[in-house]
């Protein structure tokens, strides 16, 4: 696969990888606020959430390794699991390093066998992180990304962003009103 | 107390779901005894609990949906890269080189990358008069300098599959004392990445080796190989000139 290819590759799966996350985040939100409707199940939410979450892993990791098989990258193994690193866009790329990491800790400890041996509070902040993650992934893109100044791209980042807030909204009244 | 032995009347709901619940539980519990029964070294295999997915057919239009859209990105991304290098080559060939790695952006003349080197032509070079000595781009590259003095040299243009390269470098008492792509392929988004990364370093090499002899840039090959050319001939103008010893 020659490299322009392959940096093709890596811009289109880190573009999905991010939307992914978004709607992961989205539809986790929605189930935990419980504004999940009647007309489907909470537990096809929860089902499709977690789906979606594993999705998010798996096409970071196609991001990742396409980035790294990319000559012109400058991305190495050191690049791709320590941060700070990177010789070019340091904090961009950083930023890109932590999202992997939190992205992957996130779905590893939603895996059934690990989620019981964790306490359930521990659990929850974990998984809080990922808010957190798809704040830093939208950073990332956002400082390194080639498509950055295009319309469209800046467009979708506005977009996707307004769309995490209004569940996220809902899931904090929820819980400051519950009291 | 005869009613608190007898068993209570159980709802027939409860008594119809427990029943079910029994028949489901009954091959796994067969199972397990038989096992045990008969030994270790009996292989069993355990009945499949397969989990049911509640959203099983969302995720797999989530999965196709996925992989559909980065493969549709993908292609729109090339094409996109290449209606991008169609328009740059396209365009006029005098317009506004950017002095990478400098900072600084001249108007003065540019050659097509579609025109071969030698027969580019010098036009519009007003940078040349106001930058006090910046020889005009061009494959026919001028120097402007004295022995004494040094001056700036502009090499040859070093075209390649991508664009042009060409290197222009300031001499002040026998060193070179800067180093400056005038042009460099920026035909598309690709090769603007990459140039901005390589170009500061090879400019950077130049000054510290004070000749062509530098390194390549790893990912961006011809950048570097059409850098060192034009470099060679920046140098071998200033030697002619005597700003440079031989
Ligand atoms: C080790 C972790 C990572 C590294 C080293 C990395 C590296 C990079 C690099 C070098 C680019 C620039 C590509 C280019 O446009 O030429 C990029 C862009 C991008 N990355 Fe990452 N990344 C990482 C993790 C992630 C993660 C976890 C996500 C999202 C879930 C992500 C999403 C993106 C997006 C959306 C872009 C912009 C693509 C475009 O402009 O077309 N990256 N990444």
């Amino acid at each position: 696969m020659s490299s322009t290819t392959l940096w093709y590759l890596s811009r289109s799966s880190g573009i999905v990888a991010t939307v992914l996350a978004v709607l992961a985040l989205i539809w986790g939100l929605l189930f935990s606020s419980r504004e999940t409707g009647n007309r489907l199940r909470p537990a096809w939410w929860l089902d499709l959430h977690n789906w979606l979450g594993g999705l998010t892993l798996a096409f970071t990791i196609v991001h990742v390794i396409t980035i790294f098989a990319d000559s012109d990258a400058a991305i190495g193994v050191a690049q791709v699991f320590i941060p700070g690193t990177a010789s070019r866009s340091t904090w961009a790329v950083t930023w890109g390093v932590l999202a992997m990491y939190l992205f992957a800790i996130v779905t590893l400890t939603s895996v059934g066998r690990v989620k019981r041996k964790l306490p359930r509070r521990v659990w929850h902040w974990i998984h809080l992180s990922s808010v957190g993650a798809v704040v830093i992934t939208g950073l990332h893109a956002y400082q390194v990304g080639t498509d950055r100044d295009a319309v469209v791209f800046k467009a979708g980042l506005v977009v996707f962003a307004g769309a995490a807030m209004y569940p996220a909204a809902i899931r904090v009244i929820g819980l400051m009103t519950r009291k | 107390m005869a009613f608190m032995t007898s068993p209570q009347p159980i709802d027939p709901l409860i008594a119809d779901r427990l029943a079910r619940l029994q028949q489901r539980n009954a091959p796994r519990t067969a199972q397990n005894t038989t096992s045990v029964a008969a030994g270790a070294r009996t292989r069993t295999t355990p009945a499949k609990s397969r989990r049911r997915h509640a959203a099983r057919k969302s995720r797999v239009a989530a999965l196709l949906l996925s992989c559909t859209t980065t493969g549709g990105l993908t292609a729109l991304l090339s094409y996109v890269n290449h209606a991008d290098a169609s328009a740059s080559q396209a365009s006029a060939p005098v317009n506004t080189v950017k002095a990478i790695g400098s900072g600084v952006s001249t108007t003065a003349a540019t050659v097509n990358p579609q025109v071969p080197a030698t027969a580019a032509t010098t036009t519009g070079s007003s940078a040349a008069n106001t930058a006090g000595g910046v020889a005009a781009s061009g494959s026919t590259a001028a120097a402007v300098g004295s022995a004494s003095a040094g001056g700036t040299f502009t090499g040859d243009v070093v075209p390649n599959r991508y664009g042009n390269v060409q290197v222009q470098i300031s001499v002040v008492n026998g060193t070179i004392t800067a180093s400056t792509a005038v042009q460099a392929p920026t035909s598309d988004r690709r090769s603007v990445s990459i140039n901005n990364r390589a170009v500061p370093s090879l400019n950077t090499e130049t000054t510290q080796a004070q000749s062509a002899k530098i390194q390549a840039i790893s990912g961006a090959t011809y950048t570097s190989n059409g850098y060192e050319q034009s470099l060679q001939s920046a140098i071998d103008q200033a030697v002619t000139a005597g700003a440079l010893a031989g």
